[in-house]
């Protein structure tokens, strides 16, 4: 091979390496950013700290576009994402572990997926 | 040194810089991704609200009966149980005093909660074991036939480390 064929091969591996490593550091920094433990955590603590300052009568719409996202790919049911029983609010976005959250407002609450725009879910806060 | 041994000496050092971004880069994520978000301090200013809300209607006081100091966690709404089992994780006062001194007590202090914590508080303010929120409000209490002004004040402190700190 003569030199000028040596230096462009050389240029495209080096080139190829730094691309390669660029991608390596992007999907790191976003299996990071939007990965289903973030997701859990962030709407489990949202929803308990909703619920803590909603007064008896409130109705509150959540929008958790990006959760079902995640649950639809590991197969977990939509109307299975959010649970509370007592006083505990349960976010389930994959099949083995789930993440949850106390709240302290002593208020009775339904909740309901909105199947129709399939982004939403309804929170009741009500007397006990 | 010739062009391509100057160029590959270059290559090496761009490798470094480009392993010292990304250790940088892993580290920094790593640091802001892997701890929980902390919210404690928003749920005891919430909870404080909760209690202002509770004892004060329109600007006045309402009555602090027996009745209400014995049921006080149902009337205000409060439900301190949580997925730990344990001493709890939740401390509040409330302490009604004089205006403006705030140095003479009116009323007996309303006391609930894991005891513990205040202690906590008490030796140091700094903590990752927990957050408080203290906020006090003026408001007027019933004293007879006539009204007299007082400060009411709040302390709440929430522990619940195990979900909001590393």
């Amino acid at each position: 091979m003569n030199i000028k064929g040596q230096i462009l091969a050389e240029n495209v591996v080096f080139i190829i390496l730094n691309l390669i490593f660029l991608t390596i550091l992007m999907l790191f920094v976003f299996s990071k950013m939007g990965g289903e433990a973030q997701l859990e955590e962030k709407y489990s603590k949202q929803i308990a700290l909703m619920i803590d300052s909603a007064r008896p009568g409130t109705m509150i719409h959540l929008n958790m576009e990006d959760a079902f996202e995640k649950a639809k790919q590991n197969g977990v049911n939509y109307e299975d994402v959010v649970s509370i029983s007592d006083n505990l609010v349960n976010v389930k976005l994959r099949e083995k572990t789930s993440q949850s959250y106390s709240f302290f407002n002593d208020v009775k609450v339904t909740y309901e997926f909105d199947s129709q725009n399939q982004k939403e879910y309804y929170f009741f806060v009500d007397k006990k | 040194m010739n062009k391509i041994g100057a160029d590959k000496v270059i290559s090496v050092y761009w490798f470094i810089i480009l392993f010292l971004v990304a250790g940088a880069v892993v580290y920094i994520v790593s640091e802001f991704y892997g701890k929980p978000y902390d919210v404690r301090e928003v749920e005891a200013n919430i909870m404080v609200n909760q209690v202002a809300d509770c004892l004060s209607e329109n600007g006045k006081l309402i009555e602090l009966n027996e009745e209400f100091r014995n049921d006080f966690m149902k009337n205000c709404r409060l439900n301190f149980k949580t997925e730990f089992e344990g001493e709890g994780e939740y401390y509040l006062e409330i302490n009604f005093t004089d205006f403006p001194d705030g140095k003479n007590k009116v009323f007996s202090d309303i006391i609930t909660g894991n005891l513990n914590l205040k202690e906590g508080l008490l030796i140091t303010k700094d903590s990752g074991s927990f957050r408080y929120s203290l906020k006090s409000f003026y408001s007027l209490a019933k004293d007879g036939d006539s009204e007299k002004e007082i400060v009411v004040k709040i302390l709440s402190i929430v522990r619940k480390t195990e979900k909001n700190a590393k």
